[in-house]
């Protein structure tokens, strides 16, 4: 029972937020480019196709989580993604450089905060990933 | 009271009045006059910019400049600079003061200052000596004019109301950019490339 609520709570949360991480970026995408180029990492050609694609892909993302089809899959996904934030927001930060996170629209600069932020929101994805079925408990078949 | 007596009065009065006139240039805000462009244009980039700031000159000359060079004469974008001196910046109030007065010249005299700024910043942020970096670009008259206009007490003012709209829509860095497009105005911290900036704005004029 526990498991099958701490499931759903993590499906929400993490669906929840990748939907509303993709919302603000479609909604605002040259906010999120411009947070892309202060990270120094890619070219201008690059960012642009990131800006109109990977917005598309959280909402995606974050449905798919809310539907609770192969949750163990997306769950992965939205995990490893995760990480690859955590980590180009980690590069920035140790370089010095003042960047917003892009992670949810505009005023967020990269910080400690941000980071823990965002490197506690792999915990919901970890454990769907590792936990990916409702908490059914399996019962050894009886032979009649 | 004889008519000769009312005949200098009136003149008194009028030599009085034309003084007036003529002492104080009228104030033109970056809601008058845009840097590119009209206010009539269906797109409208407001940037609050810092002289001294090295990101802003890297906006103006990489996106900024080709923006203007690209959509300014067709009206298609009005380009609006606000200046938000940093207390950070020791030469960009005064630089802010150079940009405010060549308003007044007008829309051209007003780029070849700002761009001027732009390109000379390095110089002009370790000796101080913006005057110098403006000179090269505006004719002899225009030189004379600007020096007038910068002793005019709303120079000051004007930035000061500049740096007040900007605490009223939050801006805390800059660059920062607020673009009005179809109706919707939104918000950009930072710089953007100008291929992104195109590819954007051409999309959202179809």
């Amino acid at each position: 029972m526990v498991l099958r609520i701490l499931h759903w709570v993590c499906r929400l949360i993490l669906g929840g937020i990748f939907l509303y991480a993709g919302y603000t970026k479609v909604d605002n995408p040259l906010q999120f480019a411009a947070a892309l180029e202060a990270y120094q990492l890619f070219p201008p050609h690059v960012v642009l196709w990131i800006m109109k694609g990977f917005p598309w892909l959280e909402i995606g993302l974050g449905l798919v989580l809310l539907l609770g089809t192969a949750i163990r899959y997306t769950a992965t996904l939205a995990g490893a993604l995760l990480l690859v934030f955590v980590v180009i927001m980690l590069i920035t930060y140790l370089r010095g450089i003042e960047a917003d996170c892009g992670c949810f629209g505009v005023g967020e600069r990269i910080s400690l905060f941000t980071l823990t932020r965002d490197f506690l929101f792999i915990l919901p994805a970890l454990f769907l990933a590792i936990q990916p079925k409702r908490g059914r408990s399996r019962r050894p078949s009886r032979l009649v | 009271m004889n008519l000769p007596a009312r005949f200098w009065i009136l003149i008194l009065f009028l030599w009085s009045t034309a003084w007036t006139v003529e002492a104080q240039t009228p104030s033109v805000g970056p809601k008058d006059l845009c840097l590119s462009g009209q206010p009539s244009a269906p797109i409208r980039v407001d940037v609050f910019s810092d002289f001294q700031c090295p990101s802003c000159r890297g906006f103006y000359l990489e996106t900024i400049k080709p923006l203007i060079k690209d959509y300014g004469k067709e009206n298609k974008v009005c380009v609006r600079y606000f200046d938000f001196p940093l207390k950070m910046h020791k030469f960009a109030f005064e630089a802010s003061r150079y940009s405010v007065a060549a308003r007044r010249l007008g829309q051209d005299p007003w780029q070849k200052v700002c761009e001027a700024l732009y390109e000379h910043q390095a110089k002009w942020t370790e000796d101080g000596k913006i005057e110098a970096a403006v000179a090269d670009v505006l004719s002899a008259e225009e030189m004379s004019r600007l020096k007038k206009i910068l002793k005019e007490p709303s120079i000051d003012q004007m930035i000061n109301q500049e740096l007040a709209l900007a605490t009223e829509r939050q801006v805390t860095m800059t660059p920062t950019l607020f673009l009005l497009v179809n109706g919707r105005e939104k918000k950009v911290n930072g710089k953007i490339s100008y291929p992104i900036l195109k590819e954007y704005l051409e999309r959202m004029s179809k």
